[in-house]
């Protein structure tokens, strides 16, 4: 007899805990979209704004692998990776950003 | 104010006219070594150079605990979709941030993120040059009478190192140097 309600009480302890658990996993899973909806529009803008102010002129002159990391910057705003593509350092890179007028957004 | 500075950061507020309120907003900043070797340009050698003679910038001594932090953190975040590329320097910053409890200076994206979902990491304060400025107002350090005064002293900002701030993060700061105007 205990040991039938051992077995029923533990049956209610895994139930209720698997309910817990998916509780808290739709709660993170509904943070987690809505944080990067936010993000997506926030890039969104980002990337507006660096082709808005952008010296296309002066990109269009660079060197194979300087144009390309600086069009990478103003679609993904990275200068860590836009600095590997263009094979410099990441302060190397922020100079000639600045001299294609590209702003940083954050 | 203890402060952990990262490349972004420094690279951007090397080139403010105002840069100088850095040392009196933080009585010290911690710099990773990895960090200071990714500087290059003479204008930001010079300020980080003046910073350390003046003993407000310290080299910070990483350790093989902090190293494991570091490897741990990386496993996490570097298979994270919603993490932009993280280079380990940034990593490093936001760990030494963690471990010695200070202000994470830092105009990095990908830092911004992790600390926006991560449960350990989300304690960490992590302030923008937006963020530096209204603390500058705040201490007194910078003098506003109204929000176009502040609003002014972003433009510089902007201005000096081509480096703009969001809508939705100026609107909230401005919220709040407005709350503060009307004390």
């Amino acid at each position: 007899m205990i040991f039938k309600r051992i077995f029923i009480y533990w049956n209610h302890v895994i139930r209720y805990s698997v309910y817990v658990g998916m509780v808290f996993i739709l709660v993170e899973l509904n943070i987690s979209s809505k944080l990067l909806e936010i993000w997506r529009k926030e890039d969104e803008e980002a990337r507006r704004i660096r082709k808005k102010y952008a010296d296309w002129k002066y990109i269009e002159k660079q060197p194979t692998r300087i144009k390309a990391a600086l069009l990478y910057f103003i679609e993904k705003g990275d200068r860590y990776v836009a600095a590997k593509i263009a094979g410099i350092t990441v302060e190397e890179f922020d100079e000639i950003r600045r001299r294609a007028n590209i702003p940083v957004v954050v | 104010m203890i402060a952990v500075i990262d490349t972004c950061f420094i690279i951007d507020w090397a080139r403010y006219r105002r840069k100088n309120i850095l040392t009196k907003l933080f009585k010290l900043i911690l710099i990773h070594e990895e960090v200071l070797a990714q500087i290059r340009s003479p204008i930001t050698i010079n300020f980080i150079s003046n910073l350390l003679s003046q003993g407000v910038v310290k080299l910070y001594p990483w350790s093989s605990r902090e190293e494991e932090a570091f490897n741990r953190l990386r496993e996490e975040i570097v298979l994270d979709p919603r993490i932009p590329a993280l280079e380990r320097p940034d990593i490093l910053c936001l760990i030494m941030a963690y471990m010695s409890n200070s202000i994470l200076l830092s105009e990095n994206k990908g830092i911004l993120r992790v600390i926006a979902f991560h449960p350990k990491y989300s304690a960490i304060k992590v302030w923008t040059a937006l963020e530096v400025l209204e603390n500058a107002v705040y201490r007194g350090l910078l003098k506003i009478n109204d929000i176009k005064n502040f609003l002014q002293l972003v433009k510089e900002y902007e201005e000096d190192t081509k480096h703009f701030f969001n809508r939705t993060r100026m609107n909230i700061i401005e919220m709040r140097i407005r709350k503060w105007l009307e004390k």
